[in-house]
């Protein structure tokens, strides 16, 4: 293999600029810091409106879940942490991330990310008016 | 010149170059440290956390890192790489890119990533897809447990994502983890059938755009009966393929490469189309909409919708 053109790459890997993608509100994302998730599924039929509240809170060992967690049409449960699932219940998701999550390590943070910031958010946090994200 | 995209099990000069290529990036020689991420991630206010060793990263990392980021940037009704219209284009572009680098670090610009065919063996017994030549020291390595045999076994994962709390962990060094077939969710792969379903639709995509509609691009992703196809494939693989994380395992570019190939199956059968088109549909989603880049100019919907000025799938070049 050329190693040297390994170091004539012309595409850099670019921690020095930022465009967010067009139609995205900075800061807005999955902070970490919501404890609650509202899904909102609405429908017309025989030209009644049907609207379902959902609101899940999920706790693990007493620890609250903060990715978002939603509820698409046909009932099944979607969390951002494990983001190709679909699950029958909230208690399968659950057991899905605690298996996930079995053999992560225990590492010293050299990066202070285990760090709370200041401008934490502990209010629930609403999907909207459809049965997606929003 | 473009690249050729061929099926893995075919080529083995494709599987060879891949191999070399993937291993080449996953070098950790770029001078970016993790704390450089963590700055990153800070200064620009996103939605992730990271936590962890502080250690120098590779190019394959920071591929990890943009699809982390990406999934971590809302633009309902998913976000700036999943769960919405975006989701094809934006893995083109970023596929783009990787092949790129690919074709510097081989010195072949004809080089194309390579796809697995995952539907021809979900036609196999639930018993025997996991045990196909894919998953032998020849090709990926375990398909099951850490990967020890094989060329991928040179591989190392540094950044993984913490399902229970969302963390992007800079970890100790470890060898890329499958659990093939274990999930009790997705046994088997998709079939034909299923891949047929998707191909047979007749819109791009559909208001309201989620996870709920019945389109080419949802029904591919894989939302209706979910986990189906592209989701059905993470799932079935399991391991470092689960998380946000999932590039860690170059399966995802296999799973990718074959999703994006049946997408121009079905724009060669359906024209290009895409929808929503310009003002209207969700910001972001648009044909028009300015995609999440890391690497290189970010690139509309539009931009990419014909991907013939960088590579051509084999099934192209019989006609």
């Amino acid at each position: 293999m050329p190693k040297s053109a390994d170091k004539d790459l012309s595409m850099t890997l670019d921690l020095n600029s930022f465009t967010p993608p067009t139609g995205y509100k900075t800061g807005s994302g999955h902070h970490g810091h919501k404890t609650s998730f509202t899904s909102t599924r609405s429908a017309l039929y025989h030209g009644r409106k049907i609207k379902i509240k959902t609101t899940y809170r999920i706790e693990i060992d007493g620890e609250p879940l903060t990715l978002h967690t939603v509820v698409t049409d046909d009932g099944k449960v979607h969390y951002h942490g494990l983001p190709n699932y679909a699950f029958a219940s909230a208690l399968d998701m659950a057991k899905a991330i605690i298996d996930a999550a079995r053999h992560i390590p225990s590492i010293p943070d050299e990066l202070g990310g285990h760090q709370h910031d200041d401008h934490s958010d502990h209010k629930g946090h609403d999907h909207g008016d459809h049965g997606g994200h929003n | 010149m473009v690249g050729i995209r061929e099926n893995i099990l075919v080529s083995p000069q494709v599987r060879a170059d891949f191999f070399d290529a993937m291993i080449a990036l996953d070098e950790a020689d770029t001078g970016i440290m993790a704390a450089d991420l963590a700055n990153f991630v800070r200064a620009n206010n996103l939605p992730l956390r990271i936590a962890g060793r502080n250690q120098e990263i590779s190019r394959y990392d920071f591929f990890v890192f943009w699809h982390v980021v990406a999934m971590s940037m809302d633009l309902p009704p998913g976000n700036a790489a999943h769960s919405g219209p975006i989701f094809l284009p934006w893995h083109r572009m970023y596929m783009i890119r990787l092949e790129q680098m690919c074709q510097q670090i081989l010195g072949k610009p004809d080089f194309g990533l390579p796809y697995w065919d995952w539907a021809a063996d979900g036609e196999l017994d639930d018993r025997d897809q996991w045990r196909t030549d894919l998953w032998t020291t020849d090709f990926l390595g375990e398909a099951r447990g850490r990967v020890r045999t094989g060329r991928l076994a040179e591989m190392r994962v540094r950044i993984h994502q913490n399902p229970i709390t969302g963390v992007l962990q800079s970890l100790d060094p470890r060898p890329i983890e499958r659990f093939a077939g274990m999930d009790e969710d997705a046994p088997n792969l998709p079939t034909k059938a299923q891949e047929r379903i998707a191909l047979d639709q007749t819109e791009y995509d559909v208001p309201d755009w989620n996870f709920d509609v019945q389109s080419h691009r949802n029904i591919l992703e894989g939302w209706i009966a979910a986990p189906q196809l592209h989701n059905r494939v993470h799932v079935w693989v399991g391991g470092d393929m689960a998380p946000g994380t999932s590039p860690n395992d170059p399966v995802f570019f296999l799973n990718h490469v074959n999703v994006d190939r049946l997408w121009e199956r079905w724009m060669g059968e359906n024209g290009r189309n895409y929808a929503p088109r310009a003002n209207r549909g969700p910001a972001g989603h648009r044909i028009d909409s300015s995609m999440f880049s890391m690497v290189g100019d970010p690139m509309t919907p539009g931009d990419v919708l014909d991907p013939s000025p960088w590579y051509a799938y084999d099934h192209q070049l019989v006609a």
